[in-house]
């Protein structure tokens, strides 16, 4: 009867990392890139694309200061200003540590836009490679946590100007996978 | 008794064999995270998750992987800190550390002969715009030393070179897509102008570039590894080493300290290091052996002339 105490705790260790395993393995398998991403206010962020420009000065380059929408982001963030800088780091279901950083408007000198740093995640990586939807969803996860502080703030997403990074190459992949 | 016995170790044998398909998949899937995704760890190694979490089923998920780690993973392994709240849900930081602090002064400066000396001369040559680093220094508090290694690493301290990214002064800084026509002279603006936005004067780039440094982390850095995180993430993280690169002090000894930008040639350990991205968004076809110091290291020497 005693020999037999070993062979059953064995056999149950094995059973229980089999399960482990298991359970890991499946929620490790990538999943397709639409059952992933899920950002309810996807459709309403504006960003530094968006800001209205001034049509008879600069090739468009310039912000038209005077606009609606840009006077109502700028009083958005002032809204936020005593609740900045914002820092939140957390590691995305596919295991990338993403720190957010939303630096007050004074400490970058531009009070119209928002500018939101997630600096930890790969904006370069190309479509083909098998680290760009981890990277994609480490960011979507990223835009609902800024879009929970806002709301907490009680400031309405769609009337702010984000802008998604200080690189050319950040907003401009940001922008690609937000607008898709 | 005896059929008991043959079904335990029936049962033991398939769920063994079943075990190893299992587990040499999440060995590949985790060392694909790990080695792109940004951690720095080195392919072999899985970090211990380090997260606030916004989500029972995140944390669940997090303390199995832990727990995986800890049977699996028997190399020691160097956690990278983090600023992290084990309290759960969102953290707003009023007077926050990005970073863990380390105690040190930030930038001692180099005098000795080290794989740094050589950059000497390139340090000397920042001391042209030494004025220009005071007062952005003073307008963002920023350190001189820093703003010049930005500017050698971006402009090769060039007067008429930006900070931000090297661009002749007045030329369309591609960083910058929308600014205000009329900026009514604000230090550190961008004006626009019909060709982009583009900065006036050697002052207003060190201060925008000061400004945005200090954005990465939500405050003046005050630690070397700030700094080092800092810098990493003002260059866009992408030349860090550690799993792209044949670089060999891997794992990091801390957040982003194998990243080309902010350290190389800093010491011995970073004389080694690889260029991954030749250009934004264009990773290079193979690293390349990257010959040029790094901000920290131009900051050092700059400090000790």
């Amino acid at each position: 009867m005693d020999k037999k105490i070993p062979k059953i705790i064995i056999v149950l260790g094995i059973v229980f990392i089999a399960i482990l395993s298991l359970y890991l393995f499946l929620n490790k398998t990538p999943k397709k890139e639409d059952e992933t991403i899920s950002v309810a206010d996807q459709a309403n962020i504006q960003t530094i694309e968006d800001v209205p420009t001034d049509p008879t000065l600069s090739n468009g380059y310039s912000i038209d200061t005077s606009s609606e929408k840009v006077l109502k982001s700028t009083d958005a963030i002032k809204k936020l200003e005593s609740n900045l800088p914002y820092i939140y780091s957390f590691t995305s279901k596919g295991g990338i540590l993403v720190n957010i950083v939303i630096p007050r408007a004074s400490q970058v000198g531009n009070e119209w836009v928002l500018l939101v740093n997630m600096d930890s995640i790969d904006y370069q990586v190309s479509e083909d490679h098998p680290d760009h939807i981890p990277n994609k969803e480490a960011f979507f996860e990223g835009v609902d946590n800024v879009l929970s502080f806002l709301q907490q703030n009680q400031v309405n997403p769609a009337d702010v100007f984000i802008q998604w990074g200080d690189r050319e190459i950040t907003q401009s992949q940001s922008s690609k996978w937000l607008k898709k | 008794m005896t059929s008991m016995k043959t079904i335990s170790i029936v049962i033991a044998f398939v769920f063994a064999l079943l075990e190893i398909p299992i587990l040499l998949n999440l060995h590949i899937v985790h060392a694909t995270e790990i080695s792109d995704s940004g951690s720095g760890y080195s392919t072999s190694k899985r970090p211990k998750p380090t997260s606030t979490y916004t989500d029972s089923f995140q944390k669940s998920e997090d303390n199995l992987n832990e727990i995986f780690y800890n049977i699996f993973n028997f190399d020691s392994v160097t956690p990278i800190p983090s600023n992290n709240n084990p309290t759960g849900n969102l953290q707003i930081t009023q007077n926050p550390t990005a970073y863990p602090s380390y105690g040190a002064s930030p930038i001692t400066p180099i005098t000795s002969n080290t794989s740094a000396k050589q950059f000497e001369a390139q340090a000397k040559y920042c001391l042209q715009n030494k004025e220009v680093y005071l007062r952005a220094s003073a307008e963002t508090g920023v350190p001189p030393e820093i703003l010049a290694g930005l500017h050698s690493i971006e402009g090769s301290c060039n007067p008429n070179q930006s900070l931000v990214a090297g661009k002749v002064i007045g030329a369309a800084e591609p960083d910058i897509k929308k600014c205000k026509s009329d900026t009514g002279g604000a230090l550190g603006e961008p004006r626009a102008t019909a060709k982009g936005c583009v900065f006036d004067s050697l002052l207003d780039t060190a201060v925008y570039a000061g400004r945005h440094l200090i954005g990465k982390i939500g405050k003046v850095p005050t630690t070397f590894e700030e700094y080092v995180g800092a810098l990493s993430d003002y260059n866009g993280g992408g030349n860090r080493n550690c799993g792209r690169t044949p670089y060999t002090y891997c794992p990091p000894k801390c957040y982003r300290c194998d990243d080309i930008y902010p350290l190389a040639f800093y010491d011995d350990e970073h004389v080694d290091m690889y260029l991954v991205y030749c250009w934004d968004g264009e990773p290079c076809p193979t690293p390349e052996k990257y010959t040029r110091a790094g901000v920290l290291t131009i900051a050092g020497l700059y400090k000790g002339l």
